[in-house]
């Protein structure tokens, strides 16, 4: 067919350059990784979305099991810990006064010393037994609250400690215990049980509370973490379907034109007229508060903003040689809109999409803020902020502070790369 | 004479921007406020015989493109008939409706913005054939790396972006596009208009090249004189929406009728170096919102009597071959 000789046609052509192909993915993310801000925003934002998704595994507490909140732990400041419950015991020393003896007692596992060993011998001449109680390992390094005997039998007294100016038991000290005598004012000739209650003062640390503990005893760290989750996931879900929904309207105006295009875009400005945060408030009014309610909120207040850009890049694209080239090679309209005109769309709607996350989040935060967004049981960083706010003016500053710095990082960090993206993708200032 | 290819019968075009609702009140109210209606093609006749190259020429805005655009099938016109090989296309449908628009491609003037920028050469030339049946996927690979050869470019560059590639080749690109339906009549707008004039030079004769290899009818809109002169075997010569003549190329560069013709053909640039006084058309041309009554031109035209105000020059022949819209033409 044809007479032409290609190769030497090509061969005689000095415009082709011989540059190696470069896949546009790879020349934005080479042109995107130029700006540190934006590598700074892009590290960190990837660091809070690995700390959201992997918050169950690497939080130190679950802070919506309730049963792992102790009321006790409430409103503790940044760096105190958590305690076990403290060592407590009472042991019966059982004692016969009538003849020399020991006794072995041993302890429970979780105590701070394994065994104690109790030895006595009666005085002769008198009604009085000499006693000693030893702990292996001592108790020196365990503080103690102070120790009562109990018990003692009728009319006698010890050498140590102290009685209690009207009840029955003695304060003693545990170093006392070594040899001590318990004389009586009448015969000592039946057996008897002394009482001792041992009581440590504090448990063992468990956790510490990096960031302090909320009203209802939260780990405050467990707790950004998870509202981080709840936050994102809110976030970045509402805005896909937000996204899906926006697009394919904007797209259709655009194609279309005519009356569609008017109802649309009419929608469109009916909506932005209004201030979200007050459609979002009279939405979740009407449909109740709930994490798929927030979700739905969100995603019919966001919707608008696709819309209108979608819209506005297909009228751009769809004016442009290769839609008609399209159009003349006798392609059908479906082919034409989603091979065609959808990819030429995106890169603006990925832009507008990573700052409508940010806003989508803050847009929560703001519900969950008021308190008609998420449930208590499962706070998100909104929901944390509102928690501590009443405890603001009583110095209890990181119940709200702490979660409103992890908000603000995180909206930052996302807006630094929405904004990096915006001019890597910008055609104006490629090609 | 041979059956035309393609036939233009009275086609118009028309441009209307409708009221909106504001406007559509004022008026109710009495304010004077009409419709929009730009008359980009007015009634134009056109017979285009089988490998002819004819040369559309005209200024800025006078609707050559748009012209261009309804013979290719991207404008439906408003009024008027065209005729692929004798049949209407605007009432064909199905099949033959297909054969006939496959059959007329279009080569665009910007070679950035004619091709998708997210689609690979390769996917850009066997999108359509594929999507026709024209080729099987198998073929893609042979059939794409034959097109490119067949335009001059190197098929191992079928992987690539148009973003990476030269002005030239880009074009070259978009009548690869065009070539792989297969076409017979190729409608170029300004086609080489955007290239240096190196790379003109190479395409203009790729043109010439793919007409002699593939029989190819050819409607060149430009607005270069000296392009459509070295290329085209007949000029038509569009101003406003009109045609004003319509003669082959030697005579109508040797002898031009028509005053407009006159005027452009006095200020084409020569590579003469005699001093030369150029006398340009005067005014502007007319707002197709408003178009002068009677001959478009007479405003502008030196000759213009009150006739020319007053009614439309009809097309006449003036020699064989050779029509032209002027008053004076009647003696």
């Amino acid at each position: 067919m044809s007479s032409i000789d290609p190769a030497a046609e090509s061969v005689a052509l000095p415009e082709q350059k011989a540059a190696k192909p470069v896949p546009p993915a790879v020349r934005i993310a080479k042109d995107f990784l130029e700006s540190s801000l934006a590598v700074l925003g892009l590290a960190i934002l990837s660091l809070i979305i690995l700390v959201a998704v992997f918050a169950p595994l690497i939080a130190p507490q679950n802070p919506y099991d309730l049963s792992e909140i102790r009321l006790e732990d409430s409103r503790q400041p940044p760096g105190s810990q958590r305690m076990t419950a403290p060592w407590e015991t009472d042991l019966e020393l059982a004692i016969d006064p009538g003849i020399e003896g020991t006794t072995e007692i041993t302890f429970s596992e979780d105590a701070p010393v394994e065994s104690a060993a109790l030895s006595w011998a009666p005085i002769s001449g008198e009604d009085a037994v000499s006693i000693s109680l030893e702990f292996t390992p001592s108790l020196e390094g365990v503080s103690l609250e102070p120790l009562r005997l109990d018990d003692l039998p009728r009319g006698s007294e010890l050498n140590i400690g102290e009685k209690h100016s009207f009840r029955s038991f003695w304060t003693v000290k545990a170093a006392d215990l070594q040899n001590f005598t318990l004389s009586s004012s009448r015969a000592l000739d039946r057996p008897f049980e002394l009482e001792l209650a041992i009581k440590a003062t504090e448990g063992e640390a468990l956790m510490t509370y990096w960031l302090g503990t909320d009203g209802q005893g939260r780990d405050m760290l467990s707790a950004i973490m998870y509202g981080l989750r709840t936050s994102l996931a809110v976030g970045v879900v509402s805005c896909f379907f937000a996204m899906m929904i926006g697009l394919s309207l904007g797209m259709i105006a655009a194609f279309f034109g005519g009356r569609i295009e008017t109802v649309i875009m009419r929608i469109v400005d009916l909506q932005l007229s209004f201030p979200t945060i007050l459609v979002a408030l009279m939405l979740l009014a009407i449909l109740g508060s709930g994490v798929e309610k927030v979700m739905l909120a969100l995603i019919i207040v966001q919707w608008a903003y696709f819309a209108r850009t979608a819209r506005s890049v297909a009228l751009v694209e769809r004016g442009k040689e290769y839609m008609e080239a399209a159009q003349c090679l006798a392609l059908s309209k479906s082919r034409v809109i989603f091979r065609h005109l959808l990819p030429n769309c995106l890169p603006p709607i990925i832009v507008v999409a990573t700052v409508q996350v940010a806003n989508a989040i803050a847009l929560e935060a703001t519900l969950s803020f008021l308190g008609i967004g998420l449930p208590v049981t499962e706070p998100s960083l909104g929901l944390l902020i509102s928690n501590g706010f009443e405890f603001m003016l009583s110095g209890r500053y990181w119940i709200s502070v702490y979660p409103g710095v992890a908000l603000l990082i995180t909206i930052i960090a996302i807006n630094l790369v929405g904004d990096r993206l915006r001019d890597v993708l910008n055609p104006r200032l490629n090609r | 004479m041979t059956e035309p290819i393609m036939e233009l019968e009275a086609v118009s075009k028309r441009f209307t921007k409708k009221l909106d609702i504001a406007e559509k009140f004022a008026r109710r109210l009495g304010a004077k406020v009409e419709e929009h209606t730009v008359h980009a093609v007015d009634r134009v006749d056109m017979v285009i015989t089988p490998g002819e190259v004819v040369g559309l020429v005209g200024e800025s805005g006078c609707g050559k493109s748009t012209l261009g655009r309804c013979v290719a099938g991207v404008h439906q016109p408003s009024e008027g008939k065209i005729r692929y090989r004798g049949r209407d296309v605007t009432t064909l449908r199905g099949k033959a409706a297909l054969e006939s628009r496959l059959n007329v491609q279009m080569i665009f003037q910007d070679p950035m913005s004619s091709l998708n920028p997210r689609l690979k050469v390769s996917q850009i030339i066997s999108e359509a054939p594929l999507f026709h049946g024209l080729i099987t996927r198998s073929e893609v690979e042979d059939y794409v790396a034959m097109t490119m050869q067949r335009v001059g470019l190197d098929p191992s560059y079928h992987q690539r972006y148009p973003h990476q590639f030269s002005g030239g080749q880009r074009q070259r690109i978009g009548i690869a596009r065009a070539l792989a339906v297969k076409p017979d009549f190729i409608v170029c707008d300004e086609a080489v208009a955007a290239l240096d004039v190196s790379i003109q030079a190479q395409v203009l004769n790729l043109f010439m090249d793919l007409r002699e290899d593939l029989g190819l009818t050819y409607l060149f809109i430009s607005h270069d004189l000296g392009v459509v002169e070295h290329l085209s075997d007949r000029v038509v010569i569009m101003y406003l929406g009109r045609i004003v003549e319509t003669a082959p190329t030697d005579d109508l560069f040797r002898d031009p009728n028509h005053p407009y013709t006159q005027a452009l053909l006095a200020e084409a640039p020569r590579l003469e170096t005699d001093r030369r006084v150029y006398a340009p058309i005067k005014g502007e041309i007319p707002s197709p919102l408003h178009p002068p009554s009677g001959c478009h031109f007479h405003p502008r035209c030196p000759h213009a009597t009150d006739r020319c105000r007053a009614e439309v020059p009809k097309l006449k022949e003036i020699a064989p071959g050779r029509v032209s819209a002027c008053h004076l033409n009647d003696g």
